[in-house]
């Protein structure tokens, strides 16, 4: 045994041994690239702090202009940049990302070059309410555009409300949100996508009246995303006279679908109804579906386009699968093709919803600070009221009362391999 | 499809997930009934060994195999360092001290991850995806190795234990520490080969598991909490009970999963605790009668 | 004169920085039975800890067979031929007898195990007879010899024993302090603390009384047993 001294100097050449292993680690960690290339185009990124627990970056387009150089406009951004939604809020920043910098070549709004400052909630309601609690105090964005998951939007929501802050919501579909939006009473929440319950009212037409489907199970995440699927698609096969054989609800990021896959295996159903988020968990969803014999399509809402998907598409094991998006790239209406080379020559992949409607949303927003005049908070949110935008799909928008736009919605359906499209009017399912 | 079947299914998928279980919970009490520590950062090292196995097939390029083999190996030297540093300065002090200490290398354990790969899941694959069919009972290939090979893990910690001159040392310094001075058993590494043994089953486990489900930072967490209501309901210190416990909570949420809730089924484990404690505060095997 | 194998000069020891043995000095002769006693919390198993290694003294020396042994820790000091069996039985319960023989011999990496073992069944038939029996399921007496058994196997020059005797039936005390004095006739040093103090007084050439961690008394056994003011003190009368 060693002396107590010696024994005190190898403790701490084991602590210091620990620390120096850490720090080549984080070396490492540094050295190999991560999973997704960063886009190549975007003009300067400084990354200007990187913590565990949150990301922020700060990306500024350096534009010389002649005049004066103006105070940019600030706008906050709140996405999951990790976790379970990771790929969602990579794609939205690089989408927004690409509209700023659209908007900044030319010239800015109000003269005055956009700012992009994102933050990291990690799908985490609670994170999301302390990103946005940090984007108003610190920050002082004069709008923020987020933040893409339904619990963590509607968890800011009050706050946005009380801070007298604009939030512009491009992606969350909970119907929950619209009940409570414009003259439902939070006046400060404007949101650019159809809600769920008008993208599953067109998914129900297609499911049980072109696919035929008799019954149906249902699982979804225990989320407000999840639940408000399960009750507009509950609703929906009872006016269809379609019986719902089981409904489960799993925990979001849930990675065992084992025990409900085996239930649904013996109940038979023409069709599982999902409400699922986060790419990993389709696949898992997919793989032990297979793993245990199950070959019912999926439908519901859920990521058709997640990249986790590709091999079973290509593979002809997702035949017949279909899902209702709030946009695809396969469409070839309005402006969206140069849209879909842009981003594609911008960032190496398919411009994914998330991507589409986070760039969609920024030039409604710029939209409204031109309108307003200003980057006052106030003025912006006064200009938002009833303001109206010409989509990149052709399609023409406005604000209505509850301040919400109903853009296209799409029914995707796997057949040959292939994604089949088809385009809805949203509108016209109020 | 018959409900004797559907049935069948349900309990192999219980098998399979009780099989992983096993593993993490054993560990956890062999380190307990050794080194008188409850790690909190057991679960840190089974996420540990999930994303060894990761960088190893993924990066490396190694097949799976080898990658489970490096990823127990370098996990069980990993629980050797942090050993040195972290347990063996304060095997000696109080309870809090040790709770701390092994708080802090979940802790650290966990973030220098998410630092490093970020919240984002992966995903480790095998080359041996695919599945068994078997009168209507369906196998994944995947799943079957991770029981065999974790059913085959415990068997051999069973005969080290029982059997060879160290593992007997191991439950020595279990049964009685004092009488370890009489002998001549080194307390200091009995400790040491204990926690890396422990630590190493945890590493299997998070090896096994990582191509069967996607691997995130945060995974130890949830697994952890489970193991620790296994080894309550086992009896702290018992590998025989732990290793019943686990089948319990296995099966037990593979059938509420099935047939009632899949939101109760991570309820369960938790509810068998109460149930225990309040009916044998001891565990199904206490320490007065435990096997180590 | 017999030669000194164990001296110990101004030894003081404790736990967390609080010395309960103070300035303690005495020489342990070869071939003795030496006995410590004194009341409760004098320091008597303190002592014999710091002998073994178990505490670290605040000061003073250890010294055996003309070596410092100071500061050692108790495997090296096992090494040096002490051997210690703490307060309670040292023995593994969920063991077979056999078992514990072979845990008994753990640090021993030589070839004459077996035949060790085998001779502390001939000295010990009572172990012989239960040699498949779970340690745990002995009598306290049986568990006792068992322990000393262990010890014995790694051929001690010195043994320390921490009262021995205690929670064992008066039959099995007796075996106990027959065994001890069968020990001592084959050659073994024994150093012991005990609560039992007249019978382990009986037994013993020198005799050490402790009394709040210094030392009171230094005798033969006799010289205690029949000092009436010690007599009063410590053996009740």
């Amino acid at each position: 045994m060693l002396s107590r001294k010696h024994r005190g100097l190898s403790n701490t050449i084991a602590g210091a041994a620990m620390i120096i292993l850490l720090f080549i680690g984080v070396g490492i960690g540094y050295v190999i690239p991560r999973e997704a290339p960063v886009a190549q185009t975007i003009t300067v990124t400084n990354v200007v702090t990187q913590t565990v627990t949150q990301t922020r970056v700060e990306t500024t387009t350096a534009t010389v202009t002649a005049t004066q150089p103006a105070t940019p406009i600030k706008i906050g951004f709140s996405a999951p940049l990790t976790g379970a939604g990771a790929f969602y809020g990579q794609q939205a920043l690089w989408g927004a990302q690409m509209a700023v910098d659209e908007i900044n070549a030319r010239g800015g709004v109000l003269n005055r070059q956009l700012t992009l400052i994102a933050e990291d909630h990690r799908g985490v309601p609670a994170e999301a309410v302390s990103t946005v609690e940090k984007l108003i105090n610190v920050d002082q964005v004069s709008v923020i555009i987020g933040t893409f998951f339904s619990s963590p939007t509607l968890a800011v929501m009050p706050i946005v409300a009380k801070a007298g802050v604009p939030l512009f919501s491009p992606v969350s579909s909970s119907p929950l949100i619209y009940n409570q939006t414009g003259v439902q009473g939070n006046k400060w929440v404007f949101k650019t996508n159809p809600s769920d319950t008008l993208m599953v009212r067109a998914l129900a037409k297609f499911m049980f009246d072109v696919k035929g489907y008799k019954s149906v199970s249902l699982v979804a995440e225990d989320t407000d995303f999840g639940r408000g699927i399960v009750n507009t698609l509950e609703a929906e096969a009872g006016k269809y006279g379609v019986k719902v054989l089981s409904k489960d609800f799993v925990e979001q990021g849930a990675k065992d679908f084992t025990a409900v896959l085996t239930k649904i295996r013996g109940l038979k159903p023409d069709v599982i109804g999902l409400g699922i988020t986060g790419t990993a968990q389709i696949e898992l969803i997919v793989k032990q579906s297979k793993e245990l014999g199950v070959k019912i399509p999926l439908s519901g809402r859920y990521d058709i386009f997640a990249p986790e998907l590709k091999p079973y598409i290509e593979a002809g094991e997702a035949e017949g699968f279909n899902t209702v998006t709030p946009y695809s790239p396969l469409f070839e209406g309005g402006r969206n093709p140069e849209f879909v080379k842009s981003f594609k020559a911008r960032t190496g992949q398919d411009p994914h919803w998330n991507a589409f409607l986070a760039y969609e949303c920024v030039y409604v927003v710029a939209k409204a600070i031109q309108k307003a005049g200003s980057s006052d908070r106030a003025a912006i949110r006064n200009a938002a009221e009833g303001l109206e935008y010409d989509s990149v799909t052709g399609l023409k928008l406005k604000f209505d009362e509850n301040n919400h736009m109903f853009p296209y919605c799409y029914i995707i359906e796997v057949k040959d391999k292939k994604f089949n499209l088809q385009v809805i009017e949203t509108a016209a399912l109020k | 499809m018959s409900a004797e079947i559907i049935f069948t299914q349900h309990l192999v998928n219980g098998l399979l997930l009780s099989g992983i279980y096993g593993l993490v919970a054993v560990g956890l009490t062999l380190i307990y009934g050794v080194l008188e520590i409850v790690n909190f950062a057991h679960g840190e090292f089974y996420m540990l060994g999930a994303y060894l196995t990761f960088i190893a097939s993924a990066w490396l390029g190694l097949p799976y195999y080898a990658s489970v083999i490096l990823a127990v190996l370098s996990s069980a030297f990993i629980a050797l360092i942090v050993e040195r540093g972290a347990i063996r300065p304060i095997v000696e002090r109080s309870f809090e001290s040790k709770v701390l200490s092994t708080f802090a290398i979940s802790m650290i354990l966990a973030n220098a991850v998410l630092l490093l790969f970020t919240a984002t899941p992966r995903t480790v694959r095998t080359g041996i995806a695919g599945t068994i069919e078997f009168a209507g009972v369906f196998f994944s290939v995947e799943r079957v190795v991770a029981l065999l090979t974790g059913y085959l893990a415990f068997l051999a910690l069973h005969m080290f234990l029982q059997r060879t001159r160290l593992g007997k040392a191991i439950r020595a310094v279990a049964q009685n520490r004092d009488a370890c001075y009489v002998v001549g058993i080194d307390l200091h590494k009995m400790a040491r080969l204990t926690f890396a043994l422990g630590i190493g089953l945890a590493g299997l486990a998070g090896a096994l598991i990582a191509p069967i489900f996607s691997i995130e930072p945060s995974m130890g967490q949830a697994v952890v909490l489970k193991a620790f209501a296994i080894v309550i309901v086992g009896g702290f210190g018992s590998v025989k009970g732990a290793a019943l416990a686990a089948l319990i909570v296995g099966l037990g949420e593979s059938l509420v999963g099935g047939y009632v809730s899949a939101t109760l089924k991570d309820g369960l484990a938790f509810l068998i605790i109460i149930l225990v404690l309040i009916i044998r505060p001891q565990g199904i095997f206490g320490r007065a009668t435990r096997v180590l | 004169m017999r030669k000194t194998l164990l001296k110990i000069e101004g030894l003081s020891s404790g736990y967390g920085g609080i010395d309960i043995l103070k300035d303690v000095s005495f020489e342990v002769k070869e071939f003795e039975v030496a006995c410590i006693i004194g009341p409760n919390g004098a320091g008597k198993s303190t002592l014999i800890k710091t002998v073994y290694g178990l505490l670290k003294p605040s000061s003073g020396k250890i010294t055996f067979k003309d070596e410092d042994i100071t500061g050692l820790s108790p495997l090296n000091i096992l090494k040096k031929g002490i051997s210690y069996l703490p307060q309670g039985r040292a023995i593994f319960p969920l063991m077979t007898v056999q078992e514990n023989l072979e845990m008994g011999v753990f640090s021993r990496r030589d070839t004459k195990i077996k035949e060790d073992i085998a001779k502390i069944y001939d000295k010990f038939p009572i172990l012989k007879e239960r040699r498949n029996q779970l340690a745990g399921n002995l009598s306290g007496g049986e568990q006792q010899i068992l322990a000393i058994a262990m010890a014995l196997l790694l051929s001690p020059t010195l043994m320390m024993l921490d009262e021995p005797s205690l929670g064992l039936s008066p039959q099995s005390m007796s075996i106990i302090f027959e065994t001890i004095k069968a020990l001592n006739k084959d050659g073994i040093t024994l150093l012991m603390v005990e609560q039992n103090a007249k019978k382990a007084l009986q037994l013993a050439d020198h005799a050490i009384v402790l009394e709040l961690g210094r030392k009171r008394f230094e005798g033969s056994g006799q010289e205690v047993l029949s000092n009436p003011e010690l007599k009063k003190l410590y053996l009740g009368g």
